[in-house]
Parts: C-alpha cells; sequence; structure tokens
C-alpha cells in the first residue's frame, strides 16, 4: 500500500454500467475483498437506465472464511424512482436503507465517515427485478497492508 | 486528476463578492459541474454587504441531465441578521436549514464529512431578496476522472 492511498476517500474502483439482474441473497458479485481487511468509504451508484418499476435492492457481504455470516450492508430500498443521472448510496450504517430516489445529490457515507470494516469476501447486489441500469464507484483503505478490493 | 486535488478538502474555486440576486428555484447559476460526479467537500459564503432585511437562501443543483429533478442541498434559511464578515454554509445534510446568522465562525459539513456526491449541473443560489452581498468559496473532489466545478 502506498501512502496516497490513504489520501480522501483512498483507492477508487469503478464499476461499468451494467443492467441491474435478479439475484436473491447474497446477490450478484459485483466487488471482490481480498488479501485482508478493507475499509469501505464510499459507495455510488449512478443511474443510466431508469429503473421504471419496483425493485427492491440492497448491498451484501459474503465472506471466504467458513462459517462466514453473509451481512448486508444496507436494508433493501425499492429504487423504482431513479431515473438517468440519479444516484444511490448508502449510509454506512446496516441498519438504514440504501439511499437513493429521483436525486442527483447523496450525503456520502454520512452515519460511518470512517468507512465500514470488511473481511475478505464478495460484495453483492441484491435485486428483486430485472430493471434499470447502473454504473458503480466504489472507494476503500486497506487496513491488512495487501488488502484490495476489485471489480468482478 | 492530480493526487493532490484529493488532499484536504480538494479543489477550491472560488466566486468573487456579487450582489444577491431575487432568482427563484432553481436559483441563479452559482457553479458548474460537468464532466462527471463531483464531491462537493465546502461550501462558504463570506458576507461583504450585509442584507440589512429579510432573505431566504437556499442552494439547489439543477441536473444536467432532461429527466433529472431538480435537488436542494440545504433548506430556505432568513440571512437577515448577517453582517459583514459573517459566514454562511451548509451542513452536507439536505433537510437542514442553511448555517448562518450574525456569526463569523461555522462548521464545515459537519453532516457529509466525505463530502456530498453531485451529478453535472447548475448549482444555483435561491433568494427571496435581493439583498446583501457574499463572495463564495467551494471546495470539492472528482469522483469521475475529468469531472469539474467551474463558477457559472
Amino acid at each position: 500500500m502506498a501512502w496516497w492511498d490513504e489520501l480522501s476517500l483512498g483507492i477508487k474502483v469503478t464499476k461499468d454500467a451494467a443492467a441491474i439482474a435478479i439475484d436473491p441473497s447474497p446477490g450478484e458479485p459485483f466487488f471482490t475483498v481480498a488479501g485482508g481487511y478493507v475499509r469501505l468509504t464510499g459507495l455510488l451508484g449512478y443511474c443510466t437506465v431508469a429503473v421504471g418499476g419496483g425493485n427492491n435492492c440492497q448491498f451484501t457481504l459474503e465472506p471466504d472464511a467458513v462459517g462466514g455470516a453473509i451481512t448486508v450492508l444496507s436494508t433493501a430500498l425499492d429504487i423504482t424512482a431513479s431515473t438517468e443521472g440519479d444516484l444511490l448510496t448508502i449510509t454506512g450504517d446496516p441498519g438504514v436503507a440504501m439511499v437513493g430516489g429521483h436525486v442527483a445529490r447523496q450525503q456520502m457515507m454520512a452515519a460511518n465517515p470512517a468507512g465500514v470494516v470488511l473481511g475478505p469476501g464478495v460484495i453483492g447486489f441484491i435485486a428483486d427485478a430485472a430493471l434499470g441500469t447502473f454504473r458503480w464507484l466504489l472507494w476503500y483503505k486497506p487496513i491488512d497492508d495487501v488488502a484490495t478490493v476489485t471489480v468482478i | 486528476m492530480a493526487w493532490w486535488d484529493d488532499l484536504d478538502l480538494g479543489i477550491k474555486v472560488d466566486r468573487p463578492a456579487e450582489a444577491i440576486a431575487n432568482v427563484a428555484t432553481p436559483g441563479d447559476p452559482y457553479f458548474t459541474i460537468a464532466g462527471g460526479v463531483v464531491l462537493l467537500t465546502g461550501l462558504l459564503g463570506i458576507i461583504t454587504v450585509a442584507p440589512g432585511g429579510a432573505t431566504s437562501l437556499s442552494f439547489e443543483l439543477s441536473p444536467t441531465v432532461g429527466a433529472g429533478a431538480d435537488v436542494v442541498l440545504c433548506t430556505p434559511t432568513p440571512i437577515t441578521l448577517a453582517t459583514l464578515g459573517d459566514v454562511i454554509t451548509i451542513s452536507g445534510d439536505p433537510t437542514d436549514a442553511l448555517i448562518n446568522v450574525h456569526l463569523a465562525a461555522n462548521l464545515m459539513m459537519e453532516d457529509a464529512p466525505n463530502g456530498v456526491a453531485l451529478a453535472p449541473g447548475i448549482l444555483g443560489l435561491v433568494a427571496t431578496a435581493a439583498l446583501g452581498t457574499a463572495r463564495w468559496v467551494l471546495w470539492y473532489k472528482p469522483a469521475d476522472t475529468g469531472a469539474t466545478v467551474v463558477v457559472a
């Protein structure tokens, strides 16, 4: 890890726009956390195609460790209202719904500005409808020196 | 984006002092966000001529995308008490009032220390009366590579 990886929100990982697919828990694999623990400091979705119907979504972490429990990063949000240019994010509090709607402005990790600690595993996206297209920006800081997050 | 753009609050944009105009939603265009999503990390107004009467201010983002909805960055708030040298700012929580009164000290983005994500568009100042003069200082970090904020 270079010293500049600690600047600001840390290392940025981008996931190109892709249509949302129907995936129950633990969700469609979006990002891999590997090599150790990280602090998730930002997770932002940018809508490129309007959702146009009911679609309850949330993020999860499925740990690599045998016996690890799938944990949610937020509770589910119906993202029906999102159209092109709107933003979707999480607060950092797993007991709070994803934050979205027909809005092009979002607070970043308002409930947890220091970041959410994640162990090695797969960050998945649960959706109950194949509606809408989003691209994604994720920021993280390694806790363990060789920990990484990569797009799947 | 250079690595130093990620230091501290990021890139500073100054808008010179000018009289506040009476402009309804989406407001007097103050800053233009282009090229992608940015993280707004600070927004300060410094009073150079006292309003001397009742006027309420708020900031709005009018997204560039045709179907985008205007969204507020704060709720409208009277700045009647502000005089020369007083400081106006936002908390980062869009449901909070603009932060001001007769104060020359203010907290910076207390409810969004990681910034507020903004999609491309125009950041406008809504005012209910043509009273007072202020200069403005904005800080941001590009979320998408190449995203910028400039004075409108």
